[in-house]
């Protein structure tokens, strides 16, 4: 379904209605701001509630690390990782650690649209890029 | 064995164990070659971007919510929801002398079989074009070995010269024939031991043409013995429209390479109109605003910026040069449509072909009237200068002439004389395909028309005449011949020489 400028730009500020002072979602806010929605209906209401909802899924992304980790000492590391993910972060930060035996040894990190990787199966695509 | 197990442990030696840092997006449409990301909050405009299955894409638009990206490769396997990973590289092409005798992709692969690039060096795709400061004007000349055109039109090294005309009427074949001719300077030069020489390379860039087309071309110059000099790059019209946008920018690349290292080369564009209309394709795919004829609005800075980047250097940037053949094609003979008005005004010239001209057997039909080099006799040698000088005032005078003449039954002796004069250069200056004339033969046979040997040859015989000419010229004729090619002057007594080599010929020519 397609969207205009104008409904994207009203997702928009609807999200920035939605934070809180530490910059993260607040439950409260998106309850009254979709109330006041359904009482007002503007124009495509469906694509503007569509839109604000992937705002919202964006939005957690920046403040909502998902560690994934190979191997048996990854799950010890995650405190590790989350205190210096603070560190380097003005939100405090959530984290979900998640086993992914994919990689081998080592983790993976993604926050928002980063994603930070140490892992074995990492170092053998690096690999295999080097020889094709 | 042991040194393919060698190269693994090399490689495994110098294998980086740092944490890598990548921004992702995902695919969230895709469509003709182009897909919208979302994410990759950090990517660079003109960035290489990395698509599952080793697919590469260049984000070209980014938007406030997603980053539209060209694809350069296959996209068969690509889907909705698909990762795509910033590589933090802007779009580079190997470069150097690995490459001549290549034929590749817009991105510098390797597309005829003959095994990899054995090039350590790239260059950026985009880059920004020489500035003022280490410009010198153009003075050197191009021989193309086209008597129409190094007369009329000379071109010089570092120039911008546009070839433009109508569906066939010989604009590739004017491009091809300035490579050969090239290549024969440099056979000539190379064989001389001349330590000054300074050889010409080639890039031909085949753009939206048929593979046949391509093949071809190819043929013929390996038949010519030019392949040496010579780079293709080559985007067909079965390529995708990102393929066929980027490969004049490689290509120019691979020139530029040529540009800062102190030598000369020479870049065909085949044909800019073509990557006019992918660059459209691609623009209205990735929702730009079009304006007139559908083009985005900045498609006059896609061919001036490419263009800019030809140039002759200063002695103090290296003294080497790029110079230009953009090709363009016209709509029935309409040089003031959109993409052909930008381009003309581009360049510092350029060599229109008329079907006219061409119908009636005048080949290469380049038109007088609207051909124009802006260099002009500065890239001329001075023996030629001196025996070209008025031939294209007097060509211009005939046709023109020959218009009114049509009405007149009575003409006066003058105006008789000007038009019997005009349809003997007429003739003189036809020219078969892939067959260059070296300048030294050139400026000969213009020295004898200038002095009337070929007043008593019918004007039906003088195309032969000057076929005989240049051949006795090339064999037994060759002393004054030598003499221009070693001083580039025509003194007295080279005339003399000439005049004596002349009358020899003429009186076996019957």
């Amino acid at each position: 379904m397609s969207s205009t400028i104008k409904q994207r730009r009203l997702a928009k500020s609807l999200l920035q209605l939605s934070l809180s002072d530490d910059g993260r979602i607040e439950r409260d806010s998106v309850k009254e701001i979709l109330e006041s929605l359904l009482v007002s209906r503007p124009s495509g209401l469906v694509t503007v509630l569509r839109l604000f909802l992937h705002q919202i899924r964006r939005h957690e992304y920046t403040y909502h690390a998902r560690v994934e980790y190979g191997g048996k000492e990854g799950e010890k590391l995650s405190e590790k990782i989350l205190e210096k993910l603070n560190q380097n972060s003005s939100k405090a930060l959530d984290l979900t650690v998640i086993d992914n035996p994919k990689l081998i040894a080592g983790c993976k990190i993604r926050l928002g649209d980063d994603v930070y990787e140490n892992s074995i199966s990492d170092r053998l695509n690096k690999l295999q890029k080097t020889f094709f | 064995m042991s040194s393919i197990t060698d190269l693994i442990r090399k490689e495994i030696e110098n294998l980086s164990t740092d944490a890598t840092r990548t921004n992702v997006g995902t695919i969230t449409t895709l469509a003709d070659g182009v897909a919208k990301v979302e994410g990759l909050s950090k990517v660079m405009f003109n960035e290489m971007v990395e698509f599952p299955y080793n697919v590469l894409g260049i984000a070209l638009n980014l938007e406030e919510d997603s980053v539209g990206c060209v694809l350069l490769g296959d996209t068969s396997s690509l889907k909705e929801g698909d990762e795509v990973r910033t590589t933090g590289k802007l779009l580079s092409v190997p470069v150097g002398k690995a490459l001549l005798g290549r034929v590749v992709d817009a991105v510098g692969r390797p597309i005829d079989g003959k095994g990899t690039i054995d090039s350590d060096l790239s260059f950026p795709v985009e880059r920004i074009a020489p500035g003022i400061i280490p410009r010198k004007s153009v003075d050197q000349p191009l021989q193309t070995g086209i008597m129409a055109v190094d007369s009329m039109v000379p071109i010089g090294r570092g120039q911008r010269e546009l070839i433009i005309g109508d569906r066939s009427t010989g604009k590739t074949t004017i491009a091809i024939d300035t490579i050969i001719n090239q290549a024969k300077i440099n056979k000539q030069g190379e064989k001389s031991g001349d330590p000054d020489f300074r050889p010409v390379y080639c890039i031909y860039v085949a753009l939206g043409q048929k593979n046949s087309n391509v093949a071809r071309t190819i043929k013929a110059l390996e038949e010519k013995g030019a392949m040496e000099y010579v780079t293709i790059v080559s985007a067909p019209a079965a390529d995708n429209p990102a393929n066929q946008y980027l490969a004049p920018y490689s290509g120019c690349a691979m020139g530029e390479w040529f540009m800062e290292n102190g030598m000369d080369a020479l870049i065909v564009y085949d044909d800019l109109s073509k990557h006019a209309v992918a660059y459209r394709q691609i623009s209205l795919i990735l929702k730009r605003p079009s304006g007139r004829e559908a083009y985005p609005g900045d498609v006059f800075y896609l061919h001036s910026r490419l263009l800019e980047r030809s140039a002759r250097l200063n002695e103090d940037s290296g003294n080497g040069s790029l110079t230009a053949l953009p090709i363009i094609e016209t709509q029935m003979g309409d040089v003031s449509g959109y993409i052909p008005t930008n381009v003309i005004s581009i360049t510092d010239g350029q060599i229109f072909l008329e079907t006219d001209l061409f119908n009636k057997g005048i080949k290469p039909a380049v038109s007088v009237g609207l051909s124009v080099s802006r260099v002009g006799s500065a890239a001329q040698i001075k023996a030629y200068k001196k025996v070209a000088g008025k031939v294209k005032l007097e060509l211009a005078q005939f046709r023109e002439l020959a218009a009114f003449s049509q009405f007149e039954s009575d003409l006066d002796a003058s105006t008789k004389a000007r038009l019997d004069r005009g349809a003997r250069i007429v003739e003189m200056f036809k020219q078969g395909a892939y067959n260059p004339v070296p300048v030294e033969v050139q400026t000969a046979v213009m020295w004898g028309m200038q002095n009337d040997f070929f007043d008593s040859i019918a004007v039906e015989d003088i195309t032969r005449s000057v076929d005989s000419l240049k051949e006795y010229l090339s064999t037994q004729g060759k002393e004054p011949c030598e003499e221009i090619y070693n001083s580039g002057k025509l003194e007295e007594s080279t005339e003399q020489k000439l005049r004596s080599a002349l009358e020899d010929w003429k009186r076996t020519f019957s």
